[in-house]
């Protein structure tokens, strides 16, 4: 019997996933491999970190390749030293939103500052999921959470347009209903040199979504479509017709010195040889 | 001789230098091999980062500043998993930060030394000035069931050996060791010697290019799967499989990594343990010290003893785990325990635990920022004479 | 059926045209609905009877299918998976 040729690049001992049916993450999960066979590199020359949380486990332990499952909030941390170990190989972190911008939102904007040659993929599902659906920095205002109960009363912090400002390269931001677009981006990521992030609304329905009128995938699905608006549009448009829209595309595309490069000039110069 | 030493013998000649202490240990980690530091600035470790940032280029090596401890310690474990030595450095409250990852480097099975270089606490304290106040933070600051080791240097030159035996241990057990100095040490100036490179034993972790994760061996220390090398290896802080895959469903899975991880530095206690002891054949009166206050304390004994007493002294240098066995026997002998050190209590807890009750236990402790003098401990000797 | 039988069964969902054929691993589909709802073409209709507690998406419009691959990248459990008769796409 054929099976779908993505499966390649994942630990099939441990399908199907413990991911909720409708989440997210197994969509995210099947952009990178396409983006990974369409690019054609080599699972050889990946290396996946990950933190906590339900999008942590996307590359762990299902992709087939090094993967470090490490403490919540710090996987950028771990991938930095990762990356300056081996610099030839693809760094690529997968994690959530409570996980890298939550706890982690230092590391992550360090990171962009520095511009490390690490690719992160940032799944906002603006809820803290695994551990039973508490609201989260993303979370929107006055939505129910089970620590919310009354209405969130804080803003959502757009990661996208944080990293963008801390000095990455490349900076996307699609949904789970753009899968297209995602598998582009995440190209276009993995080739950039210098600090790149996706950022991936996605739908936890069972947490996020079944408290907030939003019961199934689908509804949130359906969602998605709705109000994203492209970049190019956003911005011309104020503050009132953004309320409750997800801004998505291409916010940062450019080249500056690279972390990693420029760290290894310096080794080169002043390194001793024996004579 | 290898490049590694011959270019090591190029930049560093073999003679006496006068160096900090916190200097000492940068150019120990470079001897064994250190090719990675990442840390962040804190009083009174510093400047172990200034040295590192200026040496490390020179052997190939790379040295990192990160935002915060936390990422400190994130990057050198995540750098000792691409196959690099790598360590960092602090002090009190930057250590208190870095306790999750070092348990998180102790599960995993990651080899990392990391310098906690002690001044006075709690919390903010008194930043500038050494203290002892650590020692058991070392030794439980992470949470759960877990082992550690910890050594301790009482002069400038130990500092050099003591970080490379660090290393040495860390990198041989696959687990991270803790090089327990203090402020004083730390900022002292001391005369010491650099040593031919060949003279300088390295080990190197035991590393196989297709490993089935926790493969084990007699020492209880499995090859460890380095990332890059096509081995596809999953590195977990969970409870985990001999595979190196999470199970934290079954009970037996979990106990046998725990234990297993404790049984790996009780097995080689042996060979981490390492103490000083002086005129301990006849002595009545045993004065136990680590660190810089080991100092002052063998300059009392030596007082005493000229006087006729019949004291012993004995240092542990690897302060976790304590060298039980040896103390056991010696304490047998002795009436009373003295134990001066710049906290208000700490290794002689751990003392008390090796100790008859009928033995007198007598603590002298300073805090302050004002390292113990001769006279005072000569002073609670008198005492019990 | 024998224990051995159920437990063998790798069953998959199938829509076959000439030109291609559609395939949903049983095993993996956890019945999320997505595919009905992405598909541009209606392809998918959702079963009127739970197997396994499952409803799931039957292929059953597939000649509709134009082969966009929307599906099959959506699909958060890898379960879907198309070929065009004559290329060999799967493994």
């Amino acid at each position: 019997m054929k099976k779908y040729r993505m499966r390649k690049y994942l630990r099939e001992e441990f399908l199907p996933t413990t991911m909720c049916p409708g989440c997210g993450g197994g969509t995210v999960l099947n952009a990178f491999t396409n983006a990974l066979e369409q690019l054609s590199i080599d699972p050889k020359d990946l290396v996946l970190v990950s933190g906590i949380g339900c999008s942590a486990w996307i590359p762990s332990p299902y992709m087939k390749a090094d993967t470090l499952h490490t403490t919540h909030g710090r996987p950028i941390a771990f991938a930095t030293g990762i990356k300056i170990g081996l610099p030839n190989k693809y760094v690529v972190v997968i994690s959530g939103d409570g996980d890298l911008a939550g706890i982690g939102a230092n590391h992550l904007i360090h990171a962009a500052r520095r511009n490390i040659d690490i690719t992160v993929i940032l799944v906002n599902n603006f809820i803290y999921g695994m551990t039973g659906g508490q609201v989260a920095p993303t979370t929107p205002f006055g939505a129910k959470t089970t620590t919310s109960p009354y209405g969130n009363i804080e803003h959502p912090m757009d990661i996208s347009k944080i990293v963008a400002a801390a000095g990455a390269s490349y900076v996307a931001r699609w949904t789970t209903a753009h899968p297209f677009k995602l598998v582009e981006s995440i190209k276009k990521a993995l080739k950039k040199k210098g600090f790149s992030l996706v950022e991936v609304i996605s739908q936890c329905p069972v947490q996020y979504g079944r408290r907030n009128d939003l019961r199934t995938a689908v509804d949130m699905l359906k969602l998605f479509r709705k109000n994203s608006v492209l970049v190019k549009r956003a911005n011309r448009m104020d503050a009132k017709e953004l309320e409750g829209k997800f801004t998505i595309g291409e916010f940062v595309d450019r080249t500056k010195a690279e972390f990693v490069e420029e760290l290894y000039k310096i080794t080169k110069e002043v390194r001793e040889v024996a004579d | 001789m290898d490049v590694e030493k011959k270019i090591l013998k190029k930049l560093y000649p073999e003679g006496n230098y006068f160096m900090l202490g916190d200097d000492a240990v940068a150019y120990g980690a470079i001897f064994a091999g250190c090719k990675f530091y990442a840390g962040y600035p804190i009083t009174p470790a510093s400047e172990i980062a200034e040295t590192l940032s200026r040496e490390l280029p020179r052997v190939g090596g790379v040295y990192i500043q990160m935002e915060d401890e936390i990422a400190s310690i994130a990057a050198i474990i995540g750098a000792s998993w691409t196959g690099l030595k790598s360590m960092t450095a602090t002090s009190g409250p930057g250590f208190s930060l870095m306790q999750e990852n070092i348990g998180y480097a102790i599960m995993t099975e990651t080899p990392i030394v990391v310098v906690d270089v002690q001044r006075s606490g709690p919390s903010t304290g008194q930043a500038t000035k050494g203290a002892q106040g650590d020692y058991f933070q070392a030794r439980w600051g992470t949470h759960g069931d877990h082992p550690a080791i910890a050594i301790s240097p009482s002069s400038v030159q130990e500092c050099f050996w003591l970080t490379i035996r660090a290393f040495n241990i860390s990198e041989k057990l696959r687990t991270p060791v803790i090089l327990l100095m203090d402020g004083i040490i730390g900022h002292l100036r001391e005369q010491i010697k650099i040593p031919n490179p060949e003279e300088v034993d390295v080990f190197e972790r035991k590393v196989k290019a297709k490993v089935k994760a926790k493969e084990s061996e007699d020492d209880l220390v499995p090859p460890m799967p380095v990332f890059g090398r096509g081995n596809f290896s999953h590195v977990t802080g969970s409870s985990h499989r001999d595979d190196g895959f999470r199970d934290v469903y079954s009970p037996s899975v979990h106990d046998k990594l725990v234990r297993r991880l404790h049984e790996k530095i009780a097995k080689s206690e042996a060979e981490i343990t390492q103490f000083e002891e002086k005129f301990t054949d006849d002595s009545e009166i045993l004065v136990v010290s680590w660190g810089a206050s080991a100092r002052p304390s063998l300059g009392a004994v030596l007082k005493a003893r000229e006087d006729g007493e019949k004291i012993g002294f004995f240092r542990p240098i690897t302060v976790h785990p304590f060298p039980e066995k040896r103390f056991r026997r010696l304490a047998k002998g002795a009436r009373v325990v003295i134990v001066p050190e710049m906290n208000l209590g700490q290794l002689i807890l751990e003392v008390e635990r090796f100790i008859n009750d009928d033995i007198e236990l007598i603590g002298v402790n300073r805090i302050g920022g004002v390292p113990l003098t001769v006279t005072e401990i000569l002073k609670a000797i008198k005492r019990v004479i | 059926m024998s224990i051995a039988e159920i437990l063998d069964r790798r069953d998959y969902l199938e829509g076959k045209t000439e030109k291609l054929k559609i395939l949903i691993d049983k095993r993996l589909c956890k019945a999320c609905d997505i595919c009905i709802e992405v598909c541009p073409h209606k392809v998918f209709r959702r079963s009127k009877i739970d197997e396994d507690g499952k409803f799931y998406p039957t292929p059953s419009d597939v000649e509709k299918c134009k082969n966009c691959g929307l599906c099959e990248l959506t699909c958060p459990d890898f379960a879907i998976t198309i070929f065009e008769e004559g290329k060999e796409d799967g493994c």
